[in-house]
């Protein structure tokens, strides 16, 4: 079985689920460690798809402020071997990269985006910023 | 073999369109008579099933394992060999459908086994060194894991255990009170 090429390895890979494949298949041969690098389970590729809507307002306390600055974005974040934000609204463009083997399930996404996300636009709109991904759905 | 079963495999398909109708024969160097045989079987029981889209791949619900219907169970009911061919076969001859049944086969065969079980049921070697293992190990034990069934139900039991116990000794705490009391 070693001896399969390795897209063949990784397609079998992915239609395991993520407990047997990352507990197990990686402490098998090289060949299974060196095919699983670039294997996610539950993944029809070998990159993390994500979309979600990440809803960022603007925190600014005073009153009139909050009724000028207030605002809610939308942008969508696509995930090809890293998070790509873009929004034709704003103008905004962010990519994150992430080490995908280390997804396993959507709330680990969610806050690994919510996390790097937050400072990234924290720096951009030098602000404080309230953020919230939404519908965050990976394949 | 008819037109219509060739065309499951996207290899034959896009031959017979470059060669156009000719009855010479097309050679298939990587798949051996038997296996060709299997995959024929294959083909023409799914002549009619609709072909598979692009982005088949990105619906979830197809990246199950545990979707195999009766037939192709029975069908794939091979020895490991000619699974293996079975699976570099329907490669070549890009037929997705089989392609994922081998691979749905192969990781089923997986699901739930420990790494050296794996290793024996497929003749693996263990190449690792012991002390590249335990690194394996460890690199891997940073994953956090989803609950499954026997955690969630082993973390109730040790819920009730608990409740128990503090109702016990609550139970016990109130019967010494009253004891004293009286």
């Amino acid at each position: 079985m070693e001896l399969l090429p390795v897209e063949i390895l990784q397609a079998i890979f992915r239609f395991l689920p993520p407990k047997d494949f990352y507990s197990k298949i990686s402490v098998i041969c090289r060949s299974f460690r060196d095919a699983a690098r670039n294997a996610i389970p539950g993944c029809s590729g070998g990159k993390v798809g994500v979309c979600c809507w990440i809803r960022v307002t603007n925190g600014v306390l005073d009153e009139y402020h909050r009724q000028s600055y207030w605002f809610t974005a939308r942008f969508k974040a696509v995930h090809y071997g890293g998070v790509e934000v873009w929004t034709s609204m704003t103008g905004i463009s962010e990519r994150i990269d992430f080490c995908a083997i280390r997804v396993t399930e959507g709330g680990d996404l969610v806050r690994g985006v919510e996390n790097v996300l937050l400072k990234r636009l924290e720096r951009r709109f030098q602000t404080n910023i309230a953020l919230a991904v939404e519908g965050l759905q990976y394949s | 073999v008819d037109k219509e079963v060739a065309d499951r495999s996207v290899l034959l398909k896009n031959m017979l369109e470059d060669v156009g109708e000719s009855d010479k024969p097309i050679p298939l160097p990587n798949v051996t008579g038997k296996v060709l045989k299997k995959v024929i079987t294959y083909c023409e029981h799914h002549r009619n099933d609709p072909l598979p889209q692009p982005d088949d791949d990105l619906d979830d619900t197809k990246r199950r394992s545990d979707d195999i219907d009766d037939w192709d169970a029975d069908f794939i009911k091979v020895d490991n060999d000619q699974l293996f061919e079975l699976i570099l076969a329907a490669n070549y001859m890009d037929i997705k459908p089989l392609l994922d049944l081998g691979c749905k086969t192969v990781a089923n065969m997986i699901k739930g086994k420990t790494p050296e079980q794996i290793r024996e049921m497929f003749n693996i070697e263990n190449d690792f060194t012991p002390e590249e293992e335990e690194q394996i190990r460890k690199e891997n034990e940073y994953v956090s894991l989803p609950l499954d069934d026997s955690m969630m139900l082993g973390g109730i039991a040790c819920l009730l255990y608990y409740s128990l116990c503090i109702a016990n000794q609550s139970g016990c705490q109130h019967y010494h009170r009253w004891a004293s009391e009286s």
